[in-house]
């Protein structure tokens, strides 16, 4: 873990709340915890730089913007196969994210992947290729029925 | 989303610049004003098209841990289930799905110790344990980010 003086932490906990939007957003954020826009700026770049802020980005709301057809697809991959698979998987456009995960016996897939297509008929034609095009035929769509939460992760200096 | 909106929304997702005046630096990007790139995501933020501007963590390197879960939950449990699941602020994500394990969460919390309460504590509430653990071992991509429909 990097770490992050008690300063960092109080920048992490700041930007948290969300970028104003306002001509100069940092100098606001900086001032609700005392500190001057320089260093905030300074230390948020240093935090960047560090790989701890993956990006200052901008949470759309895929349902309104037109992200439909969201499918989880889990891919049972042979051992041998699992990284030139992920990464073929990773290539593709139409998918976010792609994971290696642990097998169970109840659930035997190995490589979890997001697929998004405008609409839910055109991501399963979507899936479908992703299967031809890996040679994985054993797969599983798992279709979101309804979102119970969606919420961001807070993130807390731990305690001494 | 005009063309305007769906350009914003676009260079935005590579990333806010990190300077005193960012929304200048977009707008010299898009060839509009500051004022303008300021007055279409307040916009965009009313109509709901936009939820907020804010920095995306790698929890690891802030000591925390993330994984999955999934529980088998009879259908006319998951109102009740998902409220206790929910209950939890390490549980960012949830969501009922097609499968016989129909109720899936992601955490995040400070460690493997934290997330593994977590669960247990979602097990034991619910009752509808045991739950099957799903943390990462490798990550292929990862990218928070998907084209704008134009349409």
């Amino acid at each position: 873990m990097t770490e992050l003086d008690v300063k960092d932490w109080l920048v992490v906990e700041s930007l948290q709340s969300g970028i104003p939007l306002t001509d100069r957003p940092y100098a606001v954020l900086a001032e609700g915890i005392g500190m001057d826009e320089g260093e905030f700026i300074r230390r948020t770049a240093d935090l960047e730089a560090r790989g701890i802020i993956r990006r200052m980005g901008l949470r759309i709301r895929h349902h309104q913007a037109g992200v439909k057809g969201n499918i989880m697809v889990v891919w049972r991959v042979p051992e041998a196969r699992i990284e030139e698979v992920g990464q073929l998987l990773a290539k593709q456009s139409s998918i976010s994210h792609c994971y290696e995960r642990p097998m169970h016996p109840e659930l035997p897939y190995n490589v979890y992947s997001m697929v998004h297509a405008p609409d839910p008929e055109a991501a399963r034609v979507e899936v479908i290729r992703l299967a031809e095009l890996t040679g994985i035929d054993d797969y599983k769509m798992l279709t979101t029925v309804r979102e119970l939460k969606k919420s961001t992760p807070v993130y807390q200096r731990p305690e001494e | 989303m005009n063309d305007l909106d769906s350009r914003l929304i676009e260079a935005i997702q590579d990333g806010l610049p990190i300077e005193a005046r960012p929304f200048r630096q977009l707008g010299l990007e898009l060839g509009i004003t500051e004022q303008e790139v300021l007055s279409s995501l307040s916009s965009l933020r009313r109509r709901g098209l936009i939820r907020d501007l804010s920095p995306v963590f790698a929890p690891r390197k802030l000591g925390y841990t993330t994984s999955l879960a999934c529980l088998k939950v009879p259908e006319e449990r998951v109102d009740e289930a998902a409220e206790i699941i929910n209950e939890h602020i390490e549980v960012t994500h949830n969501y009922l799905r097609e499968h016989e394990y129909n109720v899936w969460f992601a955490i995040v919390a400070p460690g493997d110790d934290a997330v593994e309460q977590v669960i247990a504590s979602i097990e034991e509430r619910t009752g509808c344990g045991p739950a099957l653990r799903l943390p990462y071992k490798r990550i292929f991509k990862l990218r928070a980010v998907f084209g704008v429909d134009r349409r």
